[in-house]
């Protein structure tokens, strides 16, 4: 049910304006108190392993 | 001790392949601008095409791990063989765009030595989770082989939004980032 919700058009619409703004709050928050480049090298390594982890849904 | 070793060949080849590539692209960084200009434009790019479901061609290196490489060869070899090309995820198949991101945010860090211990642990987290999606793959293809098919390709959707999700996330990190390189104060 969340996943026919989530796939609609104006949810996915809604989610790229939301969540790119909510990149860019945190962003701001973070370099300001100078742990930017620490969240992003956490941020990459979740990034590694969902991409690696999606080869399960790969055929 | 068999899944260890299976679970190893996946992810040493990967640890020390992303070492390198993290050093590499460090150096890289050296150019102003080019680093976060570049991922600015492709996470923001790949995020809308995945997020929205958009049709695209993803960028990826078509090659397939030959089967003379794999037939007639003891279980140990193949292992290696499967480990060492899957493993870093850079030569095969590959079909969400946020692999093409790591280096490129790898490259952010501030130092040679700090890059290449995050490209090390992203090997790590990607070889891992590599093996983890190859073993239940596995599992699932001893089910229904049409089911596990089209049970596949079903989640090979959702996690190509979620993964446009993500790579949305990086592009308004990145955008906040590149103002600030740009002397704006937040």
């Amino acid at each position: 049910m969340i996943e026919a919700w989530a796939t609609q058009r104006s949810v996915r619409l809604f989610l790229t304006g939301t969540i790119l703004a909510a990149g860019f709050a945190s962003a701001a928050l973070l370099i300001q108190q100078r742990n930017f480049t620490i969240a992003m090298a956490i941020f990459s390594i979740s990034l590694a392993a969902l991409v690696g982890a999606g080869k399960l849904a790969s055929p | 001790m068999k899944l260890v070793f299976y679970i190893a060949a996946y992810v040493l080849p990967a640890a020390i392949v992303w070492g390198i590539l993290g050093v590499v692209f460090r150096l890289l960084n050296t150019i102003p601008w080019l680093i976060p200009l570049t991922a600015l434009a492709y996470t923001l790019w790949f995020g809308l095409l995945e997020t929205l479901g958009l049709p695209f061609r993803p960028l990826e290196i078509g090659w397939q791990v030959p089967s003379r490489w794999i037939d007639g060869r003891p279980a140990m070899v193949q292992a290696l063989t499967w480990g060492t090309t899957l493993g870093p995820g850079l030569v095969t198949r590959n079909p969400y765009a946020g692999i093409w991101l790591l280096p490129l945010l790898i490259a952010l860090n501030q130092s040679l030595l700090i890059a290449m211990i995050v490209g090390i642990i992203v090997g790590i987290a990607h070889g891992g989770g590599r093996v983890l999606g190859v073993l239940s793959n596995r599992r699932s293809m001893d089910m229904d082989e049409e089911y596990a098919h089209l049970q596949i390709l079903g989640a090979q959707f959702r996690w190509q939004y979620i993964d446009g999700l993500a790579l949305l996330v990086a592009a308004g990190a990145l955008a906040a980032y590149t103002l600030s390189l740009l002397g704006v104060h937040f």
